[in-house]
This record gives structure tokens, C-alpha cells and sequence, in this order.
């Protein structure tokens, strides 16, 4: 059906260049995030790939033809905005028969498609409304129907979750992952939340400086980071990167447990604590570990005292290793030998 | 008028005592004439410089004075020339406003710059050029002759820029991607949000040329394309002798379409000045 295929696109407003040498691909009835923080060139990325932005040079292909340089309208796709970007002086029902009504679709293949779509996203009495009398939740759903009703090959998201109060947030996004499972749609979509992006996404692209830094699944993403970049980006609070000579020791707040004193673990670690934070679930813990700053995240409300120490350890699989200068991954391999090395130099400490 | 309007409405309570009766004292100079035009046009001749409440009314003046011009054709002039010279400035204007919105090209700020330099020129300095540029063109004494000047109306083109300049970029990106080519959405979405600075438009346009005076008397010859106010100032020249019971009637016919159009958009009218900037 659909697969969108991006090769070396390019777009450059000075230096550094907005989107540099951007390769993918997005394979039919995938859902795939485009992460990353702002100014990173996600957005640039998918105007490009909508034709609001011309780039500078790559190609982009849907289903092996070429619309690189075609104009947003002969693409065949859609786009869901962070601001919505409903037509304020049309109705509800206008507003989602818009694209149609351009492209003269037929009346009666107009009233098939808005009846289907308007039980999917629930929004039957509101169709003589204008959007300005409508809740930002039911914006959503609007422009949403209005992507779906175009039954285009590909649809396009940029931050469309943004602009709702988080409650409302985590709602729409269990909705907008089942409404695209159903619906086996093809989704492009934009947002800096890793939390949206790791919930929803089958797969993540994570940009930075306008390149990209992985391409994976959720769970790669998360347990092996390609770069520092992609280590401190995924999860939060982010991981904890210890710099030694010129490796960079990466461990996960989560994946580090408290070990009883005394107890004569030899990977074990001693740290002082510098303060709490109490996040209800769980507690976030500052720690000191010789000139190093840790986060530790523990279970439940743990009450520490400022300057006292702690006996910590974490499980060799969960020790990540990058190169200190360009910020890549280090082979599997070399994490024994990376470990072993942390382990010495304490040894010399407390020597 | 403008003072009356301004006063009555939502600046009301906002303004001291004795500034409310000042604007009142301005407002009713203001209106001075057209109060003494009502009070000589519908009462007997020997009453129009004697005041009297029980003074007879009489209809006669507006009969002679339909009679002795053809009002009727220059009523039709008036109307059409309004009517072409504001339906070309809606689409100029609305084409080069949006182009000065939001299609960025080389030598915009340049381009924009000399529209707004066209906002402090007066049409009457260029009433000679003017003459002789339509003499070339063969439009002395046409309806098109009289409006050409005032088509690119560099107001109109501020005006509508500010306004499409505020229409979000991701509604027109949004009409885009759903297939609307850059003329479509200009008429799906950025004209209808613009539809009260239209209206505003329209109103301070038509007011203006209704009553403008000075261009159609030099531009225009005959009874063919003269409009209203160049037909009064014949009707009520000195050598016919000055009836000004029948002036007043003329002067009331010849203003009261206008009238009435200013009484019902009295709100929208006032709004348009606000929204441009210029009071």
C-alpha cells in the first residue's frame, strides 16, 4: 500500500543546516515518530515532506513515485497541525468536508465517508458548531476526522497532542494509537515527548541538529542508545553519563539498586547524597559518586538525609559505554573492560 | 459625523463631563448643514432663512429640482463608477495584499514601501498627469475615466495586508495540503476571514466616491458619465441663479442612498478607521 521512502533531503536557511542528509523510510500501516527537541529539524523535516517547504536537495518517494517536487495538494496526504488549523468561519462538518469538497468529490461518497468518520472520532452533535464554540479535545478530534475522511496513503502529525492539558493527553493518545491500528493507517509523526513517541510509535527517528541520531524500535531505543545524545533524550529522568578518561559510562536511574552496607559486593560503590525528590510512586535521589553527579530512582517515599552515604551497584547489562569524543555507542565487547576500568579507579581512590 | 459616531458609541463613559459636551458642541456644528438642508428642502421658499416650527412643509422643492437636472442619470453615473471603482479595488487590493502577506519575493519591503508612500500622496497633485495619461488612453468622459485613478487604492492594499498578515500560516498550509491551489485558498480562507475589514472597506470607499467632487469635474463633459456631485455644482451654479430651497432638495437627493447606507453600517463604519490605525 503505502511506504514513504526519504533519501538524503536536505534544507539549509544558514549554517548549520536545518535538515541534513534526513534517510528513511515508513513501511505501510507503520507508525513511526519523528523525536527530537525543538529546533532539531523534525518539523522541517516533515514540511518537506508535506510540500510546504521546498528542500534543498534528496528526494522523497510514496509508494515508489516521486513527489519531491510536487505541490501539497497532488501528494495524496494528509496533515493533522499542532494548532489544529481549522477553518474558523466554517462549520464542524465543512471544516471535515473541506478537502472533498476541493477535490469535488462526489455528494454521495461526501456523506459516505463523513458518517464513517464522524462515529469513529465520536463527534455526531457537534457538526453545526464552529470550531470556536468547541474544547481543544474536540478541536483534535475534528482535525483528525479531517485527516482521516481524505483516506489519504500517508498522514502526517506535527505535535497535535501539544496544545491539550496532560490528562486530556494520555487520552488521545491510547485513542490515536487505537484509531490508527483500526484504521491501518500510515503515520508520520512529529513531537519532542518521548513519552508519546515511545508509547505510541512502532518505530522512532531521533533528530538532532537537524540529523539523524537513531532509527529503532521503543525498546532499542531505550536499552541500547546509539549516541550520549540518544542515552540523555530517552527516558526520564535521563541517564546518568559518568565521563572516565575517554569512555563515557552510561546507567539508567532506574537500573541502579541500593546494596546493604557491609555486605562486600565488589562492584559495588559508595556515594553521598545530596538531596531528594519525592515524586509520589517513586523518588528521585542525588547522589555524588566521587566527582561524578548520579540521579537514582528508587520505589516509594525514601526520606535521606543530605551527606549520608549510600552503597550502590547496578547490573553489568545495564551499564552502557560510549566514546568520549564522538558520542557513539562502544561495542558490546568493550563494556566488560569498560566496567572493570570504573571499578580500578575507585580501587585507587580509596587506596 | 465621525465625532458624533464616535462619541455615541463605546467611548461613551470613558469621557469627562465636559468633554462629552464639547463633542457634542462639534458633533452639532457638524451637523449644522445638512440640518439646515432638511429645514430648506421640505418648507416654502419665504421660510428658508426664517425659522419657524409651524412653517408649512411642502414637497415642491424636490419636485422642481427632479425636474430642472436629470438627476435620475446622474444618480445611474454616481452609482455605476462607485460600483466599478470599488468592485476593481477588491480585487486588486485583495491580490496584492495577499501577495504582500505571504508570498515573499525580492523587493517586497521595496514594493511595500512605495504603497504606503502612495498613502501621502494626494490624488488631486496628479489630477494634471492623471488627465493627460487618460486623454492618451481615449477615457475622457467614460465611467471607467473617472475611476482608473483610484483603482489601486494603496489603503485598501495596507488595509487587507495587516488583515491577511493575522490569518494563521497553518490554516493556509492546511488548505494547501488538502488541495487547494495559492488562488483557492486566498478565496476559501483568507477572504472570508476578512469579511468585516470588507465591509469597513467598502463603506469608507463608497463614502469617498460618492462624494468625490474635484476628479469628475475636470475628467468629465457630458450628462453621459458626470455623477451626482458634479451635476449639483452645475444645477446650483450662480449664472442659473442660486434657488437654495431647491439646492437643498437636489443636495438631499443626491445624498441620501449615502445616508442611509452610513446610518445602518454606523458601527462598521467607525470600526474600519479603528482597524486601520488611522482615526
Amino acid at each position: 500500500m503505502s511506504r514513504l521512502s526519504i533519501q538524503k533531503l536536505r534544507k539549509s536557511w544558514g549554517d548549520p543546516p536545518a535538515a541534513d542528509d534526513i534517510d528513511f523510510t515508513v513501511e505501510s500501516g507503520e507508525f513511526v515518530a519523528l523525536l527530537g527537541p525543538s529546533g532539531c529539524g523534525k518539523s522541517t523535516t516533515l514540511r518537506m515532506i508535506a510540500g510546504l517547504e521546498a528542500p534543498d536537495s534528496g528526494h522523497i518517494y510514496l509508494n515508489d513515485k516521486e513527489i519531491t517536487h510536487l505541490s501539497p495538494g497532488k501528494r495524496d496526504l494528509a496533515m493533522v497541525f499542532q494548532s489544529y488549523a481549522l477553518f474558523p468561519h466554517l462549520s464542524v462538518r465543512e471544516n471535515i468536508l473541506f478537502g472533498l469538497q476541493v477535490r469535488k468529490v462526489s455528494k454521495e461518497e461526501q456523506k459516505r465517508r463523513l458518517n464513517f468518520v464522524i462515529e469513529l472520532v465520536d463527534l455526531g452533535s457537534h457538526l453545526h458548531k464552529k470550531p470556536g464554540q468547541l474544547s481543544g479535545g474536540q478541536c483534535q478530534r475534528v482535525a483528525l476526522a479531517r485527516a482521516v475522511i481524505s483516506e489519504a496513503r500517508l498522514c502526517l502529525m506535527d505535535e497535535p497532542l501539544s496544545n491539550l492539558d496532560a490528562k486530556l493527553r494520555a487520552e488521545m493518545r491510547s485513542e490515536l494509537r487505537a484509531l490508527q491500528q483500526r484504521l491501518g493507517m500510515t503515520v508520520l509523526y512529529v513531537t519532542h515527548d518521548q513519552t508519546e513517541a515511545m508509547s505510541m510509535a512502532d518505530r522512532i527517528i531521533l533528530l538532532n541538529r537537524g540529523r539523524i541520531e537513531q532509527i529503532g524500535r521503543p525498546e532499542e531505543l531505550y536499552n541500547q542508545p546509539a549516541t550520549t545524545f540518544a542515552a540523555q533524550f530517552i527516558g526520564a529522568p535521563p541517564m546518568n553519563l559518568i565521563r572516565i578518561e575517554n569512555r563515557v559510562l552510561g546507567v539508567r536511574p532506574e537500573h541502579i539498586q541500593l546494596v546493604q552496607p557491609g555486605m562486600g559486593l565488589k562492584s559495588s560503590h559508595r556515594a553521598v547524597v545530596k538531596g531528594c525528590d519525592y515524586l509520589g510512586a517513586d523518588t528521585l535521589i542525588q547522589l555524588q559518586l566521587d566527582e561524578h553527579s548520579l540521579q537514582l530512582r528508587i520505589t516509594g517515599h525514601q526520606k535521606l538525609q543530605p551527606g549520608s552515604s549510600l552503597e550502590i551497584s547496578w547490573a553489568e547489562q545495564d551499564q552502557h559505554s560510549f566514546c568520549r569524543t564522538s558520542g557513539q555507542r562502544v561495542a558490546a565487547d568493550a563494556l566488560q573492560e569498560q566496567h572493570i576500568e570504573y571499578t580500578k579507579k575507585e580501587t585507587h581512590y580509596a587506596a | 459625523m465621525m465625532v458624533l459616531a464616535i462619541n455615541t458609541s463605546a467611548v461613551n463613559n470613558q469621557l469627562s463631563l465636559a468633554e462629552k459636551i464639547c463633542a457634542w458642541i462639534l458633533g452639532f456644528l457638524w451637523l449644522m448643514p445638512l440640518l439646515f438642508a432638511f429645514w430648506a428642502a421640505f418648507h416654502p421658499a419665504e421660510y428658508t432663512t426664517h425659522f419657524d416650527l409651524l412653517a408649512p412643509l411642502t414637497l415642491e422643492h424636490f419636485y422642481s429640482a427632479w425636474e430642472q437636472a436629470p438627476f435620475a442619470r446622474y444618480m445611474l453615473n454616481t452609482l455605476i463608477i462607485t460600483t466599478i471603482i470599488l468592485g476593481c479595488q477588491l480585487v486588486l487590493c485583495t491580490l496584492a495584499g495577499y501577495v504582500l502577506a505571504r508570498i515573499p519575493f525580492r523587493g517586497q519591503g521595496l514594493v511595500m514601501a512605495l504603497v504606503m508612500m502612495q498613502l501621502m500622496v494626494m490624488p488631486e497633485v496628479l489630477i494634471v498627469e492623471n488627465y493627460r495619461t487618460l486623454a492618451d488612453l481615449n477615457m475622457i468622459d467614460t465611467w471607467v475615466g473617472v475611476g482608473l485613478p483610484y483603482m489601486a487604492s494603496a489603503f485598501g492594499i495596507f488595509l487587507l495586508r495587516q488583515t491577511f498578515a493575522i490569518v494563521p500560516q497553518a490554516l493556509d498550509d492546511a488548505a494547501r495540503v488538502e488541495g487547494c491551489s495559492r488562488l483557492q485558498v486566498l478565496w476559501k480562507v483568507y477572504v472570508p476571514q476578512a469579511k468585516p475589514v470588507y465591509l469597513a472597506y467598502a463603506l469608507v470607499s463608497i463614502s469617498y466616491h460618492w462624494n468625490n467632487f474635484l476628479w469628475p469635474l475636470v475628467v468629465t463633459n457630458t450628462e453621459a458619465s458626470r455623477p451626482l456631485t458634479v451635476g449639483m455644482a452645475i444645477f446650483g451654479a450662480p449664472e442659473s441663479g442660486v434657488d437654495w430651497p431647491m439646492i437643498c432638495a437636489g443636495t438631499l437627493i443626491a445624498v441620501s442612498p449615502l445616508l442611509a447606507a452610513f446610518l445602518i453600517f454606523q458601527k462598521q463604519f467607525v470600526q474600519s478607521f479603528m482597524r486601520a490605525g488611522i482615526k
